[in-house]
């Protein structure tokens, strides 16, 4: 592996320190690079399009975000169900708003927790603040869904739940 | 390999609508003759062997395969039974939850990009920490409490 | 010029670092972060979580909890989206008057001229008896107390009554009859110590979602705690159940007499309190009769765990498992709501509740207390401690005792035996007779036209011509305005000032923070003019605003039990709430009632350690209460019960939470609730439409097949102002706190 890493290093040198006038087909490289990690980011098949998330027509009878979704998005909906928020029936519009726009929260699939967490959790962010020195981000930490507060998850942490 | 053939066999996708055992290879080698299915099948291949000889089987991380399991299943094959996404592989209406979704997917209001089993990822498997999700409870009951 | 390894990874890095961003574009701003934060409860339920209004640009753009009360920042969904109900465009400007059938635009002086001269029109000709008022849990405390001084002081009616009667009148009722004085010992601090809880009748996690939060958090940081959950409905909370007892509605007496059982066959009974702090009565033609530990013991051999479960349809092992885990636990804390309320032997289950305390020493210790929640942000401060009802008199005073009134007459300042000795009409009955012997009514912050049971029967009555109903009232779209002849529109939650009494005893000062729209104005005010131009004695109501009017009532908070003399105006703004009592100004509250050392009200030299102050001979009374049927069992006809209540989303008529968009989306229409059993029996899949039919009218909704509820019962929500539940619901009312009975009634279910 060493060596392999000593080589490329070698090569990259040579071409670059001994012909200047490679840095056109090396910039073009990056840009093309850029380009396709862009495609292959957008248009992946892994990720849903969480920036700028879009949701069907839902009808009033269809409203209850849960009934739908526990079949549409299982995992997500279960998280949600078994979490405290789902415990205590803190639900989805309440970060997330209403698919179609016209709630008093605006509809991001990826609330912003600046908002959406202070709410509640106004004391604790400013103890996060303190202690870390910062205020946003909550989710990268705390799950939204996955902070759980009883079932199987009552006693495990969701790392522990990773290894089984 | 023992544990999928089991679960394979308790699962929706044992039989295809005419009682026909469906085979591993149905889903997870690509249907066209061409670079993919060279690809895939020399790299399974070979993988496998690799596996059976050096690797342990016990040790596979089924959390993490899930969240690529749409690179071994390609779309094709799943549509070859699935034609019509609004109605099951026996011609039955889907739910109502499901025709939104797929319609979502088939990009008449969404613009979801997933492939067939980056939803449906547990099909014709289904790992134990899967099993709670209510919409497995039905394969989930047709399985053995312990086994993997 | 080179570019090195490490510049080529950097602009790799950049580019990688700007695909990235591409996604953020999209993203909405945060929402404007306000420019000041004001105190204030929540204007919900009775939990009384602590609020901070977020004002910007004189408009509240923002709700959060307030860190420093109980609820310690925390608010449930309805809570957190309250910012939506004040900004509602559907707000009253300005005062109305029915004209030719409709109601018109008016002036404020036409309308408080129109209504006064009414009012004074039918005192002149059918004297006092036939005006009522009818108040509200919600109103402010400072606007109970006026209108009830009003009424009761000024136009001598005792017609005053209000919606804390369909709430929590068996509450009372219950702790009066055992303890002699009203409301809960304890505070929700005991949860935090609590090792069992008892939860009867009360789905706490749609009801009262923070305190069934501490009650999870409780839960959660100590395994061992057991939670005991009587419920006919599999609900949210069974969920961190540990024992769940499905019981058939109305059979919770046989239950909690046959948990007395199997704590005295156990000997788990603690025989140095109740021998010491306890005295047991029963009712004997309508007269208490001293009763000894024998006769109760004699009286409880009837109910044997398994005659219980007979009656109650639950395994006996339950029951007794029940009584172990309630009586073995170090401290154990009881709640409950309208369950045990809204029945016709709501004051019964009462007292039952409290027995099971009283025999296991349970009570008036951190941890241990039997504490009953309530549905109304101020039912507690505002009509149970100011006495708004139509037979109490404020700080706990009673009409029919002559004692009281006299006592009540020197403080307010009127001539000795000048108050109406008799006891006025209670809520059905007041509804009953309007149009008939009441002929003017005053409505505040209530909605009755959709809250009464069977409702079509009073709405009848709110048709008649010969009635005048005059409405406080902040919404245009609440049911009740459709029968109203003159409508005020009222300044809105944090659009004035006045105090809020939760269920804790705790009360808040909710801080102006924005102007209320248009010509609305406080409730106070209102009553103020009103009172002015009906003549009442100006001696009588010498205020000018809400504080006012709370300096007078916490003067006079100090010449009973319910002492708060040490609330003063700027205590309560420095502070987020104190509980009472708390007689003065450096008193920090009180925790824990009854206990000598933590009570003000038990003097520091007591010989005993609990001193039940209400009763004469200062021991708390277990009765011996009988079970007793509901009024309307299912039969042939009728073979399905029907209970009402709510989901977490709606609250009470849904005037507020149908303005928000999230809830009103979520729960646009109400539904019934269908065991999977009875609905495979009757053909009925999730979504059809189902008919229920009652004695006293039918209803079509949608169904919900579930294992919710248990088989032969269907629930449905009352929130629904189109498909009114309440028009099936059964009117008859509890003897003593004449409490109608929501919560059971016989229904048929079919499909429609």
């Amino acid at each position: 592996m060493k060596k392999l890493r000593q080589f490329f290093t070698d090569t990259l040198n040579q071409i670059t320190l001994g012909r200047k006038w490679l840095i056109i087909p090396m910039a073009l490289a990056v840009l093309a690079l850029a380009y396709f990690s862009y495609l292959s980011l957008a248009f992946s098949g892994t990720r849903c399009t969480w920036g700028q998330a879009q949701h069907g027509e839902v009808t009033d009878a269809q409203s209850d975000c849960y009934a739908c979704h526990k079949k549409v998005t299982p995992k997500i909906a279960q998280d949600w169900n078994e979490s405290k928020h789902g415990m205590l029936l803190v639900k989805c519009y309440v970060c997330h708003g209403l698919p179609d726009g016209k709630g008093a929260v605006p509809f991001s699939a990826k609330p912003d927790a600046k908002v959406a967490c202070q709410r509640c959790h106004a004391p604790a962010i400013e103890r996060m603040y303190t202690k870390f020195g910062v205020r946003e981000g909550c989710n990268s930490c705390h799950g939204f869904h996955t902070n759980s507060l009883h079932h199987d998850a009552y006693a495990k942490s969701v790392s522990k739940q990773k290894a089984e | 390999m023992k544990r999928y053939e089991f679960e394979l066999k308790r699962s929706s996708h044992a039989v295809d609508k005419d009682k026909k055992p469906i085979t591993c290879e149905q889903c997870h080698i690509p249907r066209r003759a061409g670079i993919d299915y060279l690809v895939v099948k020399s790299y399974l291949g070979v993988r496998d062997l690799a596996v059976h000889f050096f690797g342990d089987t016990k040790d596979l991380d089924r959390r993490n395969m899930q969240l690529v399991a749409r690179r071994f299943v390609s779309d094709d094959n799943c549509r070859q039974c699935h034609q019509d996404l609004m109605l099951t592989a026996k011609g039955k209406s889907i739910s109502p939850e499901g025709k939104k979704a797929h319609e979502a997917w088939l990009g008449k209001d969404g613009k979801g990009r997933r492939t067939c089993a980056g939803c449906h990822s547990n099909m014709a498997h289904l790992p134990k920490f899967d099993r709670r999700y209510a919409v497995n409870a039905a394969f989930a009951a047709k399985l053995p409490p312990e086994g993997e | 010029m080179g570019c090195t390894r490490r510049e080529f990874i950097k602009y790799s890095a950049a580019m990688a670092a700007l695909t990235f961003l591409g996604y953020g574009c999209g993203r909405k701003e945060a929402e404007a972060t306000p420019d000041t934060w004001v105190k204030g409860v929540c204007r919900f339920c009775g939990t009384g979580c602590g609020v901070m209004v977020g004002v910007r640009n004189g408009k509240v753009a923002m709700v959060k909890g307030d860190p420093n009360n109980h609820n310690k920042g925390m608010l449930c969904l309805k809570g957190a989206l309250l910012a939506s109900v004040i900004n509602s465009p559907d707000r009253l400007t300005t005062p109305l008057i029915r004209k030719g059938g409709t109601l018109v635009k008016a002036t404020w002086e036409e309308a408080l001229d129109l209504t006064a001269t009414r009012f004074k029109q039918t005192l002149e000709q059918f004297g006092p008896k036939a005006v009522a008022y009818y108040g509200s849990g919600q109103a402010l405390t400072e606007e109970s107390y006026l209108a009830n001084k009003i009424f009761k002081a000024g136009l001598k009616s005792n017609n005053v009554d209000g919606n804390p009667r369909l709430c929590m009148a068996s509450a009372v009722g219950g702790y009066v009859s055992t303890f002699g004085k009203d409301e809960p010992m304890g505070s929700y601090e005991d949860m935090d110590s609590a090792n069992c809880f008892f939860i009867i009748g009360s789905n706490t996690s749609e009801c009262h979602p923070i305190l069934f939060r501490r009650l999870a958090a409780r839960k959660q940081s100590d395994p061992s705690v057991k939670i005991i959950v009587v419920d006919p409905r599999l609900t949210n909370t069974a969920r961190i159940a540990d024992l769940h007892l499905p019981v058939v509605p109305g059979t919770d007496l046989a239950l909690m007499n046959a948990m007395a059982h199997v704590i005295f066959n156990e000997e788990l009974d603690d025989s140095k309190f109740h021998g010491k702090y306890v005295s047991f009565k029963a009712m004997v033609d309508g007269k208490p009769v001293e009763k000894s530990l024998e006769d109760y013991r004699t009286f409880l051999a009837d109910y044997t765990p398994e005659k219980a479960a007979a009656i109650c349809s639950v395994p006996a092992e339950s029951i007794v498992q029940a009584a172990k885990l309630f009586a073995n636990s170090s401290a154990t804390m009881s709640l409950w709501c309208m369950g045990l309320n809204q029945r016709i032997q709501g004051v019964w289950a009462n007292n039952l509740v409290h027995n099971l305390h009283l025999i296991t020493g349970k009570i008036c210790k951190p941890g241990s207390t039997s504490f009953s929640l309530t549905g109304q942000p101020n039912a507690c401060g505002g009509v149970r401690d100011t006495g708004s009802l139509a037979h109490l008199l404020p700080g706990g005073r009673l009409i029919a005792n002559q004692e009281h009134r006299n006592q009540m007459e020197e403080i307010w300042g009127l001539p000795k035996d000048s108050l109406n000795p008799a006891p006025g009409l209670f809520t059905t009955a007041m509804f009953a007779a309007l149009g008939d012997t009441v002929r003017a009514m005053l409505v505040l912050c209530t909605n009755p036209a959709q809250s009464l049971p069977n409702v079509k029967k009073y709405t009848a009555n709110l048709k008649k011509s010969t009635k005048f109903l005059a409405i406080i009232e902040a919404f245009a779209d609440a049911e009740t305005l459709k029968y109203a002849d003159v409508v005020f529109p009222a300044a809105f939650w944090c659009e004035r000032e006045g105090v809020y009494g939760s269920g804790e005893r705790r009360y808040c000062l909710i801080e102006k923070a924005v102007a209320s729209p248009g010509e609305a104005r406080p409730s106070v005010n209102i009553l103020l003019d009103l009172a002015t131009r009906m003549g009442v004695d100006p001696k009588l109501i010498p205020f000018k605003n809400s504080a006012d009017i709370w300096e007078e009532w916490r003067e006079i908070s100090a010449k009973s039990a319910y002492n708060f003399k040490g609330m003063t105006r700027e205590r309560l703004r420095k502070t987020s709430g104190l509980l009472w009592p708390c007689p003065t100004e450096d008193h920090p509250g009180t925790k824990i009632r009854y206990s000598r050392g933590d009570d003000p009200m038990v003097p520091a030299d007591h010989p005993d350690k609990y001193f039940f102050y209400g009763n004469p001979n200062g021991r708390a009374n277990v009765w011996l209460r009988p079970h007793k049927p509901a009024a309307e069992l299912p039969d042939a006809e009728y073979p399905f019960i029907l209970t009402t209540g709510r989901v977490i989303d709606q609250w009470h008529t849904g005037t507020m939470t149908n303005k928000v968009p999230e809830i009103r989306k979520a729960f646009p229409a109400a539904f019934v609730e269908v065991n999977q059993e009875d609905a495979k029996r009757l053909g009925i899949a999730n979504g059809d439409n189902v008919r229920l039919d009652t004695r006293r009218g039918s209803l079509v909704l949608s169904a919900r097949v579930g294992e919710v509820c248990r088989p032969g019962l269907v629930f449905a929500p009352f929130y629904d102002a189109q498909k009114l539940v309440n028009e099936l619901t059964v009117d008859a009312v509890d003897e003593a706190s004449k409490q109608p009975e929501f919560k059971i009634c016989a229904v048929r279910v079919s499909k429609a």
